[in-house]
């Protein structure tokens, strides 16, 4: 398949995304090592905690979120740093495109590579652990909505540990404090509608915070990315 | 325009570069003309690398000044980026990707619309016809140096930032990266070269010796 031309805002986020997709492709090992800790984790629950279906029922959404957490970090630190390493990363910072868009363009492949696979797996934790049809509908949208923050959050880590020793457990560091709000308004999707409340204003901030992440998320990663390269 | 040494080419005024708390070098007044190329040589660690990520604008330098075409260049200007290529130490190649898609990723973003024959031509110029399937972890470190001849054989850009081009490269190598450094000089483009081996060129070389700078 012949490559975009990375001329203008969305020739270059084409061009990155594009580009990420296939060397995702390339190395599906990877990604499939993120879909089977995610199914693990939260089928380890029932055998550690108790198998009592209430219980379970309970937690689930808590569950699934915090799986979805941990293995989104998975994929992160590898994120910037193989570009770093080959000097790619360099060519796309000297790169008449704007960088706001490669980066954004490499986050989108990044969440859909890493991300929608989570999001796509939901129903069969949702079933697993015995919720009915709409909370699963819930779950799913509470994570369509948040994997992307994550991403963003966490490609803004990667970038700013660019070049630091022992990047990727300092970066796990840096992303979850700041993940915790969308791990407790994720979650409280599910749960604040199992209780009669309704999701809406769960998903509405879940949506704000993914609109300000598109909009801060470029330039704030493009300048980490810019002072790892000074 | 017309007062003043020629403009046109890239110049630096008082440039100084640090790596960490060492300066490198120091008031480096340095000035290539278009057609003309700079050989920049100089023992490890004199700062030749340095110095040519500085002018791409990768690196800030401590103090003055880079200009060019008669006006101080700012790293963030697009139009630099359009006119300047870089090749440093790491070519920028992915491992699992082969030679040709390598090729049409690093032009596209380099902002060239290339077919597939284009492509294909430019390999067998280097010399990588027959590897130009194979996924890039399985080449030779020559035949690497080798695909960033053939993005500067693509390249229009005209100024020309090479650091260490001939590591690795054979005999016919160099010579094709002679050849390729020749017609963009003929073109009037200019280059700045970091090489400790040198290079069989028609056009003798501005020398810049950064061992001799220091202190």
């Amino acid at each position: 398949m012949k490559p975009a031309v990375a001329t203008g805002a969305f020739g270059a986020l084409w061009w990155a995304c594009q580009r990420d997709l296939r060397l995702a492709m390339r190395s599906r090992a990877e990604l499939a090592v993120i879909v089977v800790f995610f199914l693990l984790v939260t089928s380890l629950f029932p055998l550690a905690v108790s198998p009592d279906p209430v219980l379970l029922r309970a937690i689930a959404p808590g569950i699934a979120w915090v799986a979805a957490l941990l293995a989104s970090l998975l994929g992160l630190s590898r994120l910037f740093a193989a570009d770093h390493g080959d000097g790619t990363l360099e060519q796309m910072v000297l790169a008449p495109a704007p960088l706001q868009a490669l980066v954004a363009g490499k986050v989108l492949a990044h969440w859909l590579a890493t991300g929608v696979p989570l999001v796509l797996l939901a129903p069969v934790v949702g079933l697993q652990f015995g919720l009915d049809t709409d909370a699963i509908a819930v779950l799913v949208a509470s994570l369509a909505l948040g994997t992307p923050i994550l991403s963003w959050l966490g490609a803004i880590a990667a970038a700013l540990t660019l070049g630091a020793r022992g990047g990727s457990s300092l970066l796990a560091l840096l992303v979850l404090p700041l993940a915790v709000p969308v791990l407790i308004f994720g979650a409280g999707a599910v749960e604040s509608y199992g209780s009669g409340l309704g999701a809406d204003a769960h998903l509405s901030l879940l949506g704000a915070g993914l609109i300000v992440v598109w909009v801060f998320g470029p330039a704030a990663t493009a300048l980490a990315v810019r002072i790892a390269h000074e | 325009m017309s007062a003043g040494p020629a403009p046109g080419g890239i110049e630096t005024r008082a440039l100084a570069c640090a790596a960490g708390y060492r300066t490198l070098f120091a008031s480096l007044d340095l000035q290539v003309p278009p057609s003309r190329w700079m050989m920049l040589v100089g023992p490890n660690g004199s700062g030749k690398s340095t110095l040519l990520r500085a002018i791409a604008g990768l690196a800030r330098p401590v103090a003055g000044e880079i200009r060019w075409r008669g006006a101080v260049r700012r790293a963030d200007d697009p139009r630099w980026r359009a006119d300047c290529l870089y090749q440093g130490h790491a070519a920028g190649w992915k491992d699992s990707l082969d030679a040709r898609e390598n090729l049409a990723l690093q032009g596209a973003l380099d902002g060239l619309e290339l077919d597939a024959r284009e492509i294909d031509a430019q390999l067998a110029r280097v010399g990588l016809e027959r590897q130009a399937r194979l996924p890039f972890v399985r080449l030779s470190a020559g035949q690497r140096r080798r695909l960033s001849l053939a993005r500067l054989s693509l390249s229009k850009r005209p100024v020309w930032l090479l650091d260490e081009p001939g590591t690795a490269l054979d005999a016919a190598g160099l010579q094709t990266l002679a050849a390729l450094l020749d017609t963009h000089l003929a073109g009037g483009g200019l280059a700045l070269v970091a090489t400790h081996q040198p290079l069989p060129c028609a056009r003798q070389p501005l020398m810049l010796n950064l061992g001799e700078q220091q202190r």
